[in-house]
């Protein structure tokens, strides 16, 4: 149960009731507001840095620690999915080499997912409506295999991307999400993986 | 003697719920404030591929494919059609007036970078493709800009994290 406040002072007007003018501060905010409202950004940006190697800046050669011949890993994407070689072998389909990728007769070593969810999420981000295909590159499965590749050669961080003609550009941004780093689970920080992309021209 | 009018009733606004309105809206404004370089105009004929990449952009030559048009630096270059800039306007995987445009940007920078060595000429090159344009053509212009002598590419990306 509470009491009624005590009307005695107020009665006999002792204290005056002080009111705080806000209208200076006011004023600022109406200022404010609209400047901060031009500014706002509500996408972030970031970007994918990527060199041309005929004619960009020379690759700083380190000193090679062992003898072990470089990786060459060479990503090709088809509308089938992907292959993935490195300069010893084809994962998953014959030998060859980076020759076989480019040649691109063989079965891919990562094929088409059609995980229909999967699809969504990796095409259409959140957006409810959104068209996406239905099967899709397996984005996943491939991270997997290039992780699995960095373990087995911890210092190599080049990666060549050579994609077919027709194949969309948001898939060949997320090959380079799907080689560049990782996130092992638990873990706060993420790990690189083959930073350094280039994207080779690929088969006509 | 005229009848003495009653002194006019002060009314007061009670602005203090509005200051909290306002209040919160700063805060979130200025949480959202951003300076950066490059600005984007996101329509339906741009949408870029989202990524987990972290790296912030930085100011450079900014080359936009979409899928109506190539533009650099905002003047629009060439049209596009169903990801393929017309043959009258290519010689073998070259984009003619691309490679015209972004020349003169070489060649404005590099002129720049002779009166001010601080300022090196790197051939930093911003590239926002639409995340639905053909390889071919994300080719072409890497090609173009490559042998307007642009060989550091950066793609545009939202940041999806």
């Amino acid at each position: 149960m509470s009491y009624k406040p005590s009307d005695r002072r107020r009665s006999k007007g002792g204290i005056e009731e002080i009111e705080l003018n806000l209208l200076p501060f006011m004023n600022l905010m109406t200022l404010l507001i609209p400047f901060l409202l031009a500014s706002v950004q509500f996408v972030t940006l970031a970007v994918i840095d990527s060199s041309l190697p005929a004619i960009g800046a020379p690759q700083t050669t380190t000193e090679k620690k062992d003898d072990k011949p470089p990786l060459n890993l060479t990503v090709g994407i088809t509308s089938e999915g992907f292959t993935v070689a490195g300069s010893a072998a084809v994962l998953g389909g014959g030998d060859g080499g980076p020759a076989a990728v480019a040649d691109k007769s063989n079965a891919p070593t990562v094929g088409l997912t059609s995980d229909d969810a999967y699809c969504r999420t990796s095409q259409c981000g959140g957006a409810p409506e959104c068209q996406h295909d239905t099967p899709c590159h397996d984005f996943k499965a491939l991270k997997e295999l290039v992780v699995q590749v960095k373990d087995e050669y911890p210092d190599e961080e080049n990666v060549i991307i050579a994609p077919n003609a027709e194949i969309p550009y948001h898939v060949l941004v997320g090959v380079m999400d799907a080689t560049r780093d990782h996130k092992p689970e638990g873990a706060t920080e993420r790990e690189l993986l083959f930073p350094n992309v280039v994207v080779a021209g690929g088969a006509k | 003697m005229a009848k003495r009018r009653a002194p006019p009733i002060e009314a007061k606004l009670n602005i203090t719920s509005l200051m909290d309105i306002m209040t919160i809206i700063l805060v979130f404004l200025l949480k959202s404030y951003s300076t950066e370089d490059i600005q984007i105009a996101p329509s339906d004929d741009l949408r870029l591929p989202s990524s987990s990449a972290q790296k912030p952009p930085e100011l450079a030559v900014n080359a936009v494919v979409s899928k109506v048009n190539i533009t650099v630096d905002g003047v629009k270059v060439v049209d596009v059609s169903g990801g393929i800039v017309g043959e009258e306007y290519k010689r073998g995987t070259l984009i003619s007036p691309l490679f015209d445009t972004l020349k003169e940007k070489a060649d404005e920078a590099k002129a720049l970078a002779e009166r001010n060595p601080a300022n090196k000429f790197k051939g930093r090159i911003l590239l926002q493709c639409d995340r639905d344009i053909p390889f071919s053509l994300v080719r072409e212009v890497m090609y173009t800009a490559g042998q307007a002598q642009f060989a550091e590419f950066k793609f545009v990306v939202y940041k999806s994290e």
